[in-house]
C-alpha cells in the first residue's frame, strides 16, 4: 500500500511534483505513466525517503519509509538499474544489503535464481548488460520478500523476452496480494501489464483511473474513409458539422464529429463511391497523448524539465 | 558475458516469487549494518590492493630511512664528516622518531580509503540501495566508521610497529632503539592513532564533499602540504594552525626528534579532532541532504 498525499518537491524554482495525491493497493498493478521529466524518479524517491518532499505526505505500509526498522521486509524497489559499484559482485552486493536486517544468505542465492542470474552471481556487475543490470534490480527489490513493490522503468534495456519475462512477474506479484507501482512513459507497455493508471506531468495528477475508464473518457476516435471522390465527401461532411480533414494519400480522408453509418449514408445519398470506411477505435495510446498533451507541448518548447531531478538533487 | 544469464526461474509465470526458506524477522540494526559494511569493503578488490599498498609503502619507506640513516653514520664513523658539521647527528631516539614518521606517506592511502567507502558509494549509486535498506542513514555513517577503526587500528600498529623494526635493524647498536625502551611503544600507538584518525578524516570528507577527488585533494592538504610548506609563508598564525595536524600529533608523542611540537594534551585532542569532527560533519550533512 502506497500513499501520496499532497506531496510537493520544489528543487529551487522548479516545481519537480506539484500536490500530488494517489493510492496504490494491494492485489493490483498500478502504472506511473508520464512523459520524461514528468516527475515520476522524483515522486519514487520522495516515497522512499530518499528526498525529502517540501510539502506534502508519503506513507508507504502505512508509514513513512524512514520509521521502518525493516524496510527491506516492507518495500522492494528498482529505482536505478545499475547503481551497483561495478567492481562488486551481484551476489555480494545483496549479501551486504541482506545483512543489514538479518535476511538469510539463502535467500540472496533464491533471488538470484528466480532472476536468472545465478550464473554469474560471482561475476563482477561492470561486466553486466543493461538488462542484466536490470534483473539484478529486481532481485533487490525482491530480496525482503515484500508486500510493496516499486520499480522505476523496469523494461529499459531488455529484450523483447525479459519485456514478457518483467510483464509476467508483475502480474504474479499483484496476483500474491502486493501492491506493485510501475514507472514508465510507454502506454502501450502499461496497457498490457496495469490495472489501474496514475498518470503525471510536469509534476502534477493528470489522471487516477482504470485503463477501461481512461479510453472512455477521452473524446470518440476518428473514422478514415477513402473515396476517389474524396474532395466531394469532405465538402459534404463539413456542412454537415463533421470534420473531414485529408489524408496523406490524395483519396484518404480522416473524419471525426460523424460515426462511420452516417458517413455512409451521406455518400450513398449523393452518388459518392466508397472504397474503404472504418472507424479508428480510440487506443489507450491516443487516450494517454490526449491526456499528456500539454506537459509535451510545454517540452518541445525547450523550456521542459529534465528527465531527472536537477544535478544536486539526482545522485 | 551477456549471454550467460540461464533462463529465469518460473519465467513461464508458475511458482511464487515469495521466500521458500524465509527472509527472517530481524531489524536494522548497528551490528548488522557494520556486518553489511565489512561485506562491501571486503568485496571490493581495490580494498585489498590499497591495504597492500599501504603495508609494503609504509614499511617499504621506513626500511629506506633505516638504511639511510645507517649509511650516513658509517660515514661519520670513518671520519668523512664535513669539518664543522654537527658531531654525531642525531641520538637514537630522534633517529627512530623519523623512521617512524615515514608511514605518514603511507598514512594517505587510509584516508583515500576511508574517503572511497562513501564517495564511492556516491559515484556509482550505491548509495541509493544503501538508504533503502538503513533509511535512518546515521547507522550506515557509524558503522562505516566502526569499520575503519576495526580494519585500520590493528593494522597501523602493524604497519608502524614493523616500520620502526625493520628500520632500525639498519642502525648500529649504538644508535638504535628497541620497542621495549622508554617512549618508543608510545610512538608506534601514536602513529598508529593517526593513521586511524586520517581514515576517519578521509571517511568525513567523502560524505561531506561527495567526491573522491575532492576528499584526495583535501588529505594531501592536511597531510602533507599543512606540516611542510604552510610554515614556509612565514605567517604566524598558519605556521601555528599547520601544527594541529595529525602528523605532526603522532610526532609529538613518544620518542621525538627534538622538542615535541605539541604537548601530550594538545597532540591527543588533535588526534581526535580530525578523526571525530568530519566525521559528524558529514554524518549530519548525510542526514539533512537528499541523495
Amino acid at each position: 500500500m502506497i500513499e501520496a498525499r499532497g506531496l510537493t518537491k520544489r528543487y529551487g524554482a522548479k516545481t519537480a511534483v506539484d500536490d500530488l495525491s494517489f493510492t496504490v493497493r494491494p492485489g493490483s498493478v498500478t502504472g506511473f505513466l508520464g512523459p520524461n521529466g514528468a516527475g515520476k524518479s522524483t515522486t519514487m524517491r520522495l516515497l522512499l525517503g530518499l528526498d525529502r518532499p517540501t510539502s506534502g505526505q508519503a506513507l508507504v505500509g502505512g508509514k513513512r519509509y524512514r520509521e521502518h526498522r525493516a524496510p527491506l521486509r516492507e518495500v522492494g524497489a528498482l529505482l536505478e538499474a545499475r547503481a551497483v559499484h561495478p567492481g562488486r559482485s551481484a551476489r555480494a552486493h545483496l549479501v551486504s544489503l541482506a545483512r543489514t536486517e538479518g535476511i538469510p544468505v539463502r535467500r540472496v542465492d533464491e533471488v538470484l535464481d528466480l532472476v536468472g542470474l545465478t550464473a554469474v552471481a560471482r561475476k563482477r556487475v561492470g561486466g553486466f548488460s543493461l538488462g542484466m543490470g536490470q534483473r539484478l534490480g529486481i532481485a533487490t527489490a525482491l530480496l525482503g520478500d515484500p508486500a510493496t513493490i516499486m520499480l522505476d522503468e523496469p523494461v529499459n534495456g531488455l529484450d523483447p523476452d525479459g519485456v514478457l519475462w518483467i510483464r509476467t512477474l508483475l502480474r504474479r506479484l499483484a496476483a500474491e496480494g502486493r501492491a506493485v507501482l510501475v514507472s514508465s512513459h510507454l502506454m502501450s507497455e502499461m496497457a498490457l501489464t496495469a490495472d489501474h493508471l496514475v498518470v503525471v506531468g510536469r509534476g502534477r495528477l493528470l489522471a487516477d483511473t482504470t485503463v477501461a475508464e481512461l479510453v472512455a473518457r477521452t473524446e470518440g476516435g476518428s473514422v478514415v474513409v477513402r473515396s476517389p471522390q474524396a474532395e466531394q465527401l469532405a465538402a459534404l461532411l463539413a456542412d454537415a458539422g463533421a470534420d473531414a480533414r485529408p489524408g496523406d494519400q490524395p483519396d484518404l480522408l480522416h473524419v471525426s464529429g460523424a460515426d462511420a453509418p452516417r458517413i455512409g449514408e451521406t455518400a450513398a445519398r449523393h452518388g459518392l463511391v466508397l472504397h474503404e470506411l472504418h472507424a479508428r477505435e480510440t487506443s489507450l495510446e491516443d487516450a494517454y497523448m490526449a491526456l499528456t498533451r500539454d506537459s509535451r507541448e510545454y517540452r518541445t518548447d525547450g523550456t521542459g524539465e529534465p528527465e531527472t531531478a536537477p544535478a544536486g538533487a539526482a545522485r | 558475458m551477456s549471454t550467460s544469464t540461464s533462463a529465469p526461474a518460473g519465467s513461464d509465470g508458475a511458482g511464487s516469487v515469495g521466500t521458500g526458506t524465509g527472509t527472517g524477522s530481524g531489524r536494522v540494526s548497528l551490528v548488522r549494518v557494520v556486518r553489511s559494511e565489512w561485506t562491501k569493503l571486503a568485496s571490493l578488490r581495490s580494498t585489498w590492493l590499497l591495504l597492500l599498498v599501504f603495508v609494503v609503502l609504509g614499511v617499504g619507506v621506513a626500511t629506506l630511512a633505516g638504511w639511510g640513516s645507517s649509511q650516513a653514520i658509517e660515514a661519520q664513523e670513518a671520519g668523512v664528516a664535513t669539518a664543522g658539521g654537527p658531531p654525531g647527528g642525531l641520538g637514537g631516539e630522534a633517529l627512530a622518531a623519523t623512521i617512524i614518521s615515514t608511514t605518514s606517506l603511507a598514512t594517505l592511502l587510509l584516508g583515500v580509503l576511508g574517503a572511497l567507502t562513501i564517495s564511492s558509494e556516491h559515484a556509482t549509486g550505491t548509495l541509493t540501495a544503501t538508504l533503502t535498506a538503513v533509511p535512518r542513514r546515521w547507522p550506515v555513517v557509524l558503522a562505516k566508521a566502526v569499520l575503519l577503526v576495526l580494519v585500520v587500528a590493528p593494522l597501523g600498529l602493524l604497519v608502524s610497529g614493523l616500520a620502526l623494526v625493520v628500520g632500525e635493524s639498519f642502525l648500529p647498536e649504538s644508535a638504535s632503539v628497541g620497542l621495549a625502551d622508554d617512549g618508543v611503544l608510545a610512538a608506534v600507538v601514536a602513529h598508529a592513532a593517526a593513521m586511524v584518525a586520517t581514515a576517519l578524516l578521509g571517511l568525513g570528507l567523502g560524505a561531506l564533499l561527495r567526491s573522491t577527488a575532492g576528499s584526495i585533494t583535501v588529505l594531501v592538504v592536511v597531510i602533507f602540504l599543512a606540516p611542510g610548506l604552510v610554515p614556509l609563508f612565514g605567517v604566524d598564525w598558519l605556521t601555528t594552525a599547520s601544527q594541529y595536524v595529525p602528523a605532526t600529533a603522532a610526532g609529538s608523542l613518544g620518542v621525538t626528534a627534538g622538542d615535541p611540537v605539541l604537548s601530550t594534551t594538545e597532540a591527543v585532542l588533535t588526534l581526535v579532532g580530525w578523526a571525530l569532527v568530519p566525521v559528524v560533519a558529514g554524518l549530519v550533512a548525510l542526514q539533512r541532504r537528499d541523495v
